[in-house]
């Protein structure tokens, strides 16, 4: 029995160090009642993906998050105390910086709302783990991306005049450099052993806990995210950029919802 | 008790067992037998996907230790899994209340 389960944990894609695991118990509990009835391979190997694999699913929407934080909080240090990073820099570097933070932002924040929202349940569909780890690979990309942008800035010497601001940007490398490559471990963990059962991924509303319809909710977004900026470009001074510029991030955050939202979880 | 109406409460009645203290798949499927006086008689291997699920999430956690020769892992309570299990109790009890006063 012992042999055939560890054939379709294997076939499951269990790792070997969890397999190994798993049959030194099971023949502890064979020799404590010989006679004991431990089930179907088949079936034990298929709970024992779908459980484990929920946790790790859930886990690395937890990871994603946490391991983005500290790389988040040197950003905004950094930028936020250190003057003059645009003006020596070529514009084609800010976009990816700007572009890379907010994308590590909305994927690592998606990733644990859902792994909040999934907290205690013992085994999710396939579907429902793959959006869990699609929004942590989105943060991933956003924070790797955020991590080379800087390390560019930093090594092109673009940053601000204080003393601190190249020192400070090497250590944002750092952190962030780890931060990336340790959630991309609990991805990668992940990813490699999905849970099997069958059902659908919920979307956005269950993410609130609303009971509204998610276009509903991205359409209020996108109208708070312009209000917001037009209400920036009004203190700046020129109210009509602020306009425009709401405007256009409002479409941006709607043609975003219609393009990513199935794949990742938003709306179904 | 069919295993199918247990699905619900097995994690807490893990976390009970293994909170009043270290414990082995097999104490622990021994543990359950003998607190339910017999009545949840569970098919033996489904504990494990448990117990090992259970750690993953950081509400146990086990170590190796040797019994008669033989390897054995040991599940101790964490302490997140000790608050996890009061709230459990709590919650068990406010719905234990409701479905005796709504069948009484």
């Amino acid at each position: 029995m012992i042999g055939r389960l560890d054939d379709e944990l294997k076939e499951l894609g269990v790792p070997s160090d969890r397999r190994r695991r798993i049959r030194l118990e099971l023949e502890d509990h064979l020799a404590c009642d010989p006679e004991a009835d431990l089930g179907e391979p088949v079936a034990l190997a298929r709970q024992f993906a779908d459980e484990l694999g929920t946790a790790y699913a859930r886990r690395g929407g937890f990871t994603i998050f946490l391991a983005l934080v500290p790389l988040g909080v040197l950003f905004v240090a950094l930028f936020a105390l250190s003057a003059a990073y645009t003006t020596n820099a070529d514009s084609g570097l800010i976009l990816p910086l700007v572009l890379g933070t907010q994308i590590a932002f909305v994927g690592g924040t998606l990733g644990l709302l859902r792994a909040w929202r999934l907290r205690g349940v013992a085994t999710v569909p396939t579907a429902e783990a793959r959006i869990l780890l699609r929004r942590a690979g989105l943060g991933l990309a956003g924070g790797a991306t955020t991590v080379a942008a800087i390390a560019t800035l930093a090594s092109r010497q673009w940053l601000g005049p204080e003393w601190w601001a190249h020192p400070l940007a090497w250590i944002t490398v750092g952190v962030g450099a780890a931060s990336v490559l340790f959630g991309a471990v609990a991805v990668a963990r992940a990813a490699r052993l999905l849970p099997r059962a069958d059902g659908t991924a919920r979307d956005l509303s269950f993410d609130l806990g609303l009971n509204v319809d998610p276009w509903r909710i991205a359409i209020l977004l996108a109208v708070a995210v312009a209000l917001a900026i037009a209400a920036d470009g009004a203190v700046a001074g020129d109210a009509l950029d602020g306009l425009v510029r709401g405007f256009a991030d409002a479409l941006a955050c709607l043609a975003g919802f219609a393009l990513l939202g199935r794949p990742l979880g938003l709306r179904s | 008790m069919k295993a199918e109406a247990l699905k619900g409460h097995l994690d807490s009645m893990i976390l009970a067992v293994v909170g009043a203290g270290p414990a082995h798949g097999y104490a622990v499927i021994e543990q359950l037998r003998r607190r339910s006086g017999g009545v949840f008689d569970l098919p033996e291997g489904t504990i494990y996907p448990a117990l090992h699920r259970l750690e993953a999430d950081g509400l146990l956690t086990s170590s190796w230790a040797t019994a008669n020769g033989r390897r054995r892992r040991v599940y101790t309570i964490t302490r997140r899994g000790r608050s996890a299990l009061g709230e459990r109790r709590g919650d068990w009890r406010l719905f234990s209340q409701a479905v005796d006063g709504v069948l009484a």
